[in-house]
């Protein structure tokens, strides 16, 4: 729901209690004039403008995500300023104890680094005085356990007390006219960017529209131009004004090499051919549209979802209007722009998809973010071709996702990739050939099992089923290759042993089959093929009576196993079956 | 048939992954055109805010049949705040259409006690603030019928005529169930307004009467005021603080550029791999980078956008100076610390990118060299200092869990009241030369070390003379680590400071000026928490130490007063001091330069462009 821009606990405003002394606290949240509906997350207390009392910085989810509040004083009470400097301690005195002693009592403080949360406040130690003008002692508790007493401090000063110096020594801030105004700025809640630049850019999955004429095409056009795909309707004003800018622009746009593919998405509508004459009318009679148009189906709607979906955190529910997708020479996604965009706009980012992406991540295409660096090493477009393989799985569109992850089984390091994703992509391609395997499509499958394998090589199942494509294609050296490899990964699973075997006793190599075909039935004791086929390894074998015990065992298991039958009455005939 | 008859057998199509991404399938949005900016209308009255809690998921699974099942108190909860809120907007109305709805709020024979007392003690007095409070037994001096109640209501707000900014809250705290379809209700007031140099507020607690209807809505039998103060403000704004940002920031561009537009907006600006998290938790520290003696600010950013140093100019504003400074980054930032690491005379810098602590020294004119980079989990909140002594600043690294408050959270907390399954909180000991060694096990604070923690702080709680350090945690018990000699323990049951909810910030201070630190945690206060948690339904099969700490969970911020002895006492409530309602950073302040330390609490979750809230 938060992630859909529904609230939670939201629209709470920032408390403040204030100290009446000893054992209560008033609620002044509203007086403070601290109760902003921010989002707030943490506080650092500052006198920023070194006028004698704490300011705050504040921080916040929402906009502005930082605040700086001053105080406006208070005329009547005094303050001391101190900042500690250590020497055999450390030298910010982080953990020091400062006692403040007037005609009232003792004030305690502690220097802190970093308290409350997420925040770190200023080193200056600050003391309200109250009404206090007198100072009569200032006693430091340096860490380590040295106790100094310094003298000479005055209310309303500022000193610095560098340990064991023993005085403390005024300091004046540089000089300096402060000029800070108020002026309350409401809270953002939330905005929407309208344009969002693709750092990683992948190939788009196949996007297929209908002339107004019925023919299905491809939105991709020549290789090495770049495409806008616009979407529209007739009822909407925004809309057909961009489509009004977009035909004036046509000069511009064919000396950018700029191809635009207007597509109406009216397709829920009943009265689908009277859609269809307004649509016609307002592109080729009112504005004479000089770039291709057509109808947007349900499918290319959804791929276009699956794409906001997969490169955008925030967004509108569905596809906006208009909404478009401007795709590089080379078939990728470069740029989504959920709402309208300017002629101009469009043009700069034409003329920005030459530019490479820049691994610092502010490309000259993209004038919203700021330059800076990373320390961690940034997405692999591997990475972001597998969020788009699984969210295209997760919606049907099986053959784009097929093709992506193809394309995201070779990007991504297998060493380097989150074993959960391998498995994910794994998955997709096991599920595909093992459905192969059942069409005995069994030239497809090995296909899709060893990319299956190759993405999770340590998949016992997999190699399993791998081997069972290369035994049905004859490829017995393959077969008992990947069903070795199975077995490592799993010695106790029970099919690549018994295929093992079964495979073996092919080729009269029946020690090896009878090994495969007794773990069989010692991980799988209920498997009358499992007997079976021992049974007749262990006859090979000259094995009588062992041979016998399993065949019998088979056909407990299974009284209408024929083949049991059949070679129990071989053995029994003192044949070899 | 032979033996080489058998089919190789194989595998059917298993779904060995879990974690499918979701996907909401949704296609154009035929009719509706969404690209205005979602800003409320700017209505005088502020309309409150209702169900405030992820504890009000709770209510369908726990509902069992019955009169008071948690389903049905809270949605009488939710009605009543309804009745409330339309009571208080009735006062932008004349009385004679006032008197028309009334009638549907209150019953003809409503009771009702004077709204503000007029017998009031003056209990603190400033030039800038002044604070008002009725004795906990005024008089109530009863009167019956709606004209009564009206007359009251007008009295309440007669403080408020003319000023702007007017804001009223209600909260229902509780629920109660009494005979003859009668249900009573605690609620927490809160109506606040300004003038061009003053601003005024009051704070009450309701005892609500009210006559259930079953389907028709719930009209009052009696108002009575249990809790009442009155503040007032003075100074040239009216407030103690105010807003001057956009002041600071006027000759910096990144403040409309970065700043302005909030956490949501960048989430929809920015390549979703690149990982802006939804709940923007990301720090800040202030320090003089540049040793001219004024304070600066860093300030850390989410994944994408630099972070920024911002410098103070002499006349208050500032100026980014990151890139030069070689502190930019662009990796997820959560917290920082601005110290003098080395014991040279310059602020060094430490600070959180994604999943690492980078640590760079100062050349003493803001230019930052990296030095040293430590491999953590999550980390969030970082809290220095020297708990060995040895004359360097140690850093205490609070790291989550898994995958901190992301949306696709990994791990979860388990169980949520009291969860010792997050991330493992670290030590980090400055061994000079800008070698960091991690000493959690050998330190001994691997105890109770993986808690979900947000937030610590170090304090000689003890006076011995050492730092010991309280850690905030987010689902269930808090610690407190006593440092002996380098050798922690956790102390946290025995001296009383467990404080069993969700923590999210650590405060200390001597509040009662006794020479003593007492400690102030921020929590979660949530109006139907503590409405649900109350109710018997509400896990009637867990024992009575269950419910209690469930119902503490709710119950809000809490401070603990250090009784000298090793304990502390809990004296949140008295204090009042708990509704700092979801509250992130708490922090004591002295505000009006008294003395005595005061408490600011940055609060609230997630305010989305959608009114409803969860």
């Amino acid at each position: 729901m938060i992630r859909d821009g529904g609230s939670w606990s939201g629209h709470e405003r920032n408390c403040c209690f204030l100290n009446t002394g000893q054992t209560q606290f008033a609620n002044v949240s509203a007086v403070s004039g601290l109760d902003f509906l921010d989002d707030a997350r943490c506080v650092a207390p500052v006198d920023w403008d070194l006028d004698g009392d704490l300011d705050l910085w504040l921080v916040n989810r929402t906009g502005p995500t930082l605040r700086y509040v001053r105080n406006g004083g208070t005329a009547s009470h005094h303050f001391l300023a101190l900042r500690l400097v250590g020497k055999s301690c450390n030298r910010d005195a982080i953990g020091a104890r400062v006692e403040v002693t007037t005609a009232n009592g003792k004030l305690v403080r502690t220097l802190h680094a970093g308290d409350s949360y997420l925040a770190q406040a200023s080193k200056w130690i600050h003391i309200g005085l109250g009404d206090n003008t007198v100072i009569e002692r200032v006693t430091v508790d340096w860490p380590g356990g040295e106790v100094e007493r310094f003298s000479d401090c005055e209310a309303d000063g500022r000193y610095r007390l560098l340990q064991g110096s023993g005085t403390a020594a005024a300091w004046s801030p540089p000089e300096r006219s402060v000029d800070l105004s108020a002026s309350k700025l409401e809270t953002v809640k939330s905005g929407r960017a309208r344009r969002i630049v693709l750092r990683d850019r992948v190939p788009v999955p196949v996007l297929e529209y209908a002339s107004f004429d019925g023919q299905s095409v491809s939105v991709l056009g020549k290789p090495s131009r770049p495409v806008l795909i616009n979407l529209w309707a007739t009822w909407c004003a925004p809309c057909l004004k961009e489509l009004r800018e977009f035909t004036e622009a046509e000069a511009e746009f064919r000396a950018d090499d700029l191809e635009i593919v207007a597509l109406n998405v009216e397709i829920t509508e009943e009265d689908r051919s009277a859609t269809l004459a307004k649509a016609e009318s307002f592109l080729y009679e009112q504005i004479h549209f000089p770039f291709r148009s057509g109808m947007a189906n349900s499918q290319l709607l959804e791929k276009l979802d699956v794409l906001q979906e997969v490169f955008v955190s925030l967004r509108e529910e569905s596809v906006q209007l208009p909404s478009s997708f401007l795709i590089d020479q080379f078939g990728r996604l470069a740029v989504i722009y959920p709402g309208p965009v300017s002629v101009e706009q469009l043009r700069a980012d034409v003329a920005g998809l030459n530019v490479v992406p820049n691994a610092d991540f502010a490309s000259e295409l993209d004038g919203l973010s700021f330059p800076g660096r990373w320390y961690s090493e940034s997405v692999q477009t591997g990475a972001v071709l597998m969020a788009l393989t699984d969210e295209l799985r997760s919606r049907g569109l099986k053959s784009d996702a097929l093709r992506l992850g193809g394309l995201a089984a070779d990007l991504m390091s297998r060493r380097g990739t989150d074993r959960q994703q391998r498995l994910r992509l794994a998955t997709l391609f096991f599920e595909e050939g093992e459905s192969l395997l059942q069409q005995e499509q069994y030239s497809a499958a090995v296909r899709f099992l060893g990319e299956a394998v190759r993405v999770q090589p340590d998949w016992a199942e997999a190699q399993t089923n791998l081997g069972n494509a290369f035994n049905r294609l004859n490829m017995s050296a393959q077969a008992e290759h990947h069903y070795q490899l199975a077995l490592r990964s799993d010695s106790q699973l029970v099919h690549p042993h018994f295929n093992l075997g079964v495979l073996y006793l092919s080729q009269k190599r029946t020690e090896q089959a009878a090994e495969h075909l007794q773990a069989t039935i010692q991980i799988a004791p209920d498997f009358a093929d499992g007997h079976n086929q021992f049974g007749v390894a262990l006859a090979r074998l000259g094995h009588r009576r062992e041979s016998l015990f399993h065949l019998n065992e088979a056909l407990r298991l299974d009284p209408s196993h024929a083949a049991a039958r059949q070679n129990r009455q071989a053995v029994l005939a003192g044949k070899v079956p | 048939m032979t033996d080489n008859s058998a089919l190789p057998t194989g595998f059917g199509a298993r779904r060995r992954t879990v974690m499918w991404l979701m996907c909401i399938v949704g296609l154009v949005a035929v009719g509706a055109l969404l690209w205005s900016s979602g800003r409320d209308a700017g209505s005088v009255v502020e309309r409150p805010n209702d169900a405030d809690n992820r504890s009000a998921d709770h209510s369908e699974a726990l509902s069992v049949p019955g009169v008071d099942t948690v389903s049905e108190t809270e949605q009488f909860a939710e009605t009543a705040q309804r009745q409330l809120d339309r009571m208080l907007e009735l006062l932008s109305q004349d009385s004679a259409a006032a008197a028309e709805v009334l009638a549907d709020i209150a019953v003809p024979e409503v009771r009702c006690s004077v709204l503000r007392p007029t017998q009031l003690t003056t209990s603190f007095d400033s030039s800038s603030v002044t604070v008002y409070r009725a004795a906990k037994d005024h008089p109530q001096e009863w009167l019956e019928g709606r004209d009564h109640l009206w007359d009251r209501l007008v009295l309440l707000s007669e403080p408020l005529i003319g000023t702007e900014q007017l804001h009223f809250k209600f909260k229902i705290i509780s629920v109660e169930v009494l005979p003859e379809l009668r249900v009573a209700t605690d609620v927490v007031f809160q109506i606040s307004g300004a003038k061009s140099a003053s601003s005024y507020q009051q704070n009450a607690v309701w005892n609500c009467v009210w006559q259930d209807r079953g389907a028709d809505v719930p009209r009052l039998l009696q108002i009575g005021v249990n809790q009442y103060e009155e503040v007032t403000g003075k100074s040239a704004t009216g407030h103690v603080f105010a807003d001057c940002t956009e002041s600071v920031f006027r000759d910096e561009q990144s403040f409309p550029d970065q700043l302005m537009p909030g956490i949501d907006y960048w989430r929809s600006a920015i390549q979703a791999q690149h990982g802006v998290y939804p709940y923007g938790h990301h720090g800040i520290a202030v320090g003089d980078v540049n040793g001219d003696g004024l304070d600066d600010l860093y300030a850390c950013q989410p994944s994408g956008l630099p972070n920024r140093l911002y410098l103070q100019n002499s006349d208050g504003t500032v100026q980014d100076i990151a890139e030069a400074a070689g502190v930019n980054w662009l990796d997820r930032s959560r917290g920082a610390l601005l110290l003098d690491l080395d014991n040279d005379g310059d602020q060094d810098l430490v600070v959180v990118l994604s999943d690492v602590l980078m640590f760079l020294s100062n050349d003493g004119h803001a230019r930052f060299t990296e030095r040293a980079v430590v491999q953590t989990l999550e980390p969030g909140s970082l809290a220095a200092a020297d708990y060995d002594l040895d004359g360097d600043l140690d850093v205490f690294v609070a790291n989550y869990g898994d995958r901190f408050l992301s949306v696709s959270e990994s791990a979860s907390p388990e169980p949520y009241h009291d969860a010792n399954n997050g991330g493992t909180n670290m030590l980090l000991r400055n061994d000079s030369e800008w070698g960091f060694t991690d000493v959690t096990a050998e330190s001994g604070l691997n105890m109770n070390n993986t808690r979900w923690s947000l937030a610590a702080s170090w304090e000689d709680f003890d006076n011995d003379g050492d730092s010991d350090l309280y850690v905030a945690n987010d689902f269930g018990r808090n610690n407190l680590y006593r440092n002996d000699d380098g050798r922690f323990v956790d102390i946290a049951a025995a001296a009383g400071v467990e404080d069993i909810a969700a923590g999210m910030s650590v405060s200390w201070a001597d509040y009662d000026q006794d020479g003593r630190m007492d400690v102030y945690v921020g929590n979660m206060f949530s109006s139907a928490g503590l409405r649900i948690a109350k109710q018997e339904a509400f896990q009637q099969r867990a024992s009575s130490r269950v419910r209690g700490e469930f119902q503490r969970h709710a119950r809000g911020n809490s401070l603990f007063r250090n009784l000298g002895n090793g304990t502390f006492e809990d004296v949140s409530v008295d204090a009042g001091v708990t509704i700092g309602r979801w509250a992130w950073g708490s922090k004591f302040v002295d505000i009006n330069n008294d003395g005595w330390e005061d408490v600011v609490v940055a609060n609230g979750f997630v305010t989305g462009h959608q009114t409803k809230d969860l």
